[in-house]
Formats: C-alpha cells, sequence, structure tokens
C-alpha cells in the first residue's frame, strides 16, 4: 500500500509524458491504474499482466504530448509506436 | 511531429530467459534502426562487470557479453545517467548495480543529444526511479 502511494506520488510529482513502470505485480489491470492516471483525462495506457506476484509491465503517455498509433507486446515487453505532439517530453520509468 | 518507437522492458533475471530476449527485442530494433527508437528498461544486465558491486565472486561474463551483443547488434546507444551511479540495490545493501536505463537508436541519440538520464533517491522499491528530458 505504501509502494502505491510513493508511486502515485513521483507520478504526479511532474509533468509526465511517458512513464514506465516494471514489476508491478499486477495481475489486472485494477483500481491502481486509475489511480495513477494523474487527474487527467488525457492518459493512455498499455498493461501486461504479471504472472502471479512475479513481472507485469506498464507504460502510460500523455495523449496531449504523444498520438500513439499502435501498441502490442510480447514476452517481457510493451512496445508502441507514436508521434511526439511537442518540442520536448519528460519520460520517467 | 517526431515519429517515434518506445520498447518498455523488464527483463526476466535468468541467463536463458534474457537470450531469448535479447533475440526478440534485437529483430525489433534492428527493423527500426532508421527509426527513433527508445528501449526503456530494467534489463538486470550491466555492460561492465566492474559497474556491479557484489558481496560475492559471481562470474558473469556471459551474461554481459550477451547484453553488449544485443546493444551492438541493435545500433542502440546507452547514455550516461546522472544522479546516482546505481539504479538497484539488494535488500540488505550490500550489492547494488545501474540495471535501469534508456538506450536509443543513432536517430534519436543525434536529435536528442543533449538529453540525460537522472536517477533519484530511491524509496521503498529496490530500484530507484529515474527519468529522461528529451528536447
Amino acid at each position: 500500500m505504501a509502494k502505491k502511494k510513493e508511486v502515485v506520488n513521483l507520478v504526479r510529482g511532474r509533468k509526465q509524458g511517458i512513464v514506465s513502470i516494471k514489476e508491478t505485480k499486477l495481475e489486472r489491470n485494477e483500481d491502481f491504474v486509475g489511480t495513477l492516471l494523474w487527474g487527467s483525462s488525457h492518459l493512455n495506457f498499455s498493461f501486461k499482466p504479471s504472472r502471479g506476484a512475479a513481472g507485469g509491465i506498464l507504460t502510460m503517455w500523455d495523449s496531449g504530448t504523444i498520438e500513439v498509433d499502435f501498441s502490442s507486446s510480447f514476452e517481457n515487453v510493451i512496445v508502441f509506436g507514436g508521434r511526439l505532439k511537442k518540442d520536448d517530453m519528460l519520460f520517467s520509468g | 511531429m517526431i515519429c517515434f518507437f518506445l520498447a518498455n522492458v523488464y527483463a526476466p533475471c535468468d541467463v536463458r530467459g534474457k537470450r531469448e530476449l535479447w533475440n526478440q527485442l534485437g529483430s525489433f530494433s534492428r527493423s527500426r534502426a532508421k527509426s527513433n527508437l527508445c528501449v526503456c528498461g530494467d534489463f538486470n544486465s550491466v555492460c561492465l562487470e566492474e559497474e556491479r558491486r557484489s558481496r560475492g565472486m559471481v562470474v558473469r561474463g556471459v551474461d554481459t557479453d550477451f547484453f553488449n551483443s544485443f546493444i551492438a547488434d541493435s545500433h542502440l546507444m546507452d547514455f550516461s545517467l546522472g544522479g546516482r551511479h546505481f539504479t538497484w540495490f539488494s535488500g540488505d545493501g550490500l550489492s547494488m548495480s545501474p540495471l535501469d536505463s534508456f538506450l536509443l537508436s543513432e536517430e534519436l541519440s543525434s536529435r536528442w543529444y543533449n538529453c540525460a538520464q537522472i536517477a533519484l533517491q530511491r524509496g521503498l522499491s529496490d530500484h530507484c526511479p529515474h527519468y529522461s528530458q528529451f528536447r
């Protein structure tokens, strides 16, 4: 619980372009992902569930900064292709 | 607008799993070699054996070789980490490694040549959060 709070504070602490989180330990796309949507309707995400308590990847992006054309995944990886709408971007991991 | 590709990676700990990952990710990266590509992740690997601090004498030379081959064959570039040297610490604080980073394709690194990645102070996780400002 404390870890989740820490992640929320980190994500919300800056105006983010892309955030990538590893080892989420989340099997389902639960409410936590919603909580992370830094108070904006501009947020999109791509989610790869964990196997039990192991692994799990989450990529989130601000649709005001990035227009994503496709998103897919393979073992241990989430990929996407898109266009950057602004001149600069903050990318956190 | 700049077109770009992003891969978010969470590498397994075992050498065999990592080898499979480098193969798959290598093909993906090579197919986008002329594009703006950023591969970001917890690679569970380091480029130089000396970058690790470990309490035991563990020989991981093969692992490092595979990781370096993957970076070179994929035409990716690792750029320096600011703020702190290590991004991962074991629970007892005796082992530490720079396991997390952003790798950029040549195209992207020439566009964002003055970007730096900054690792922040570690909190409850065993990894430090890190970020990069691209401009």
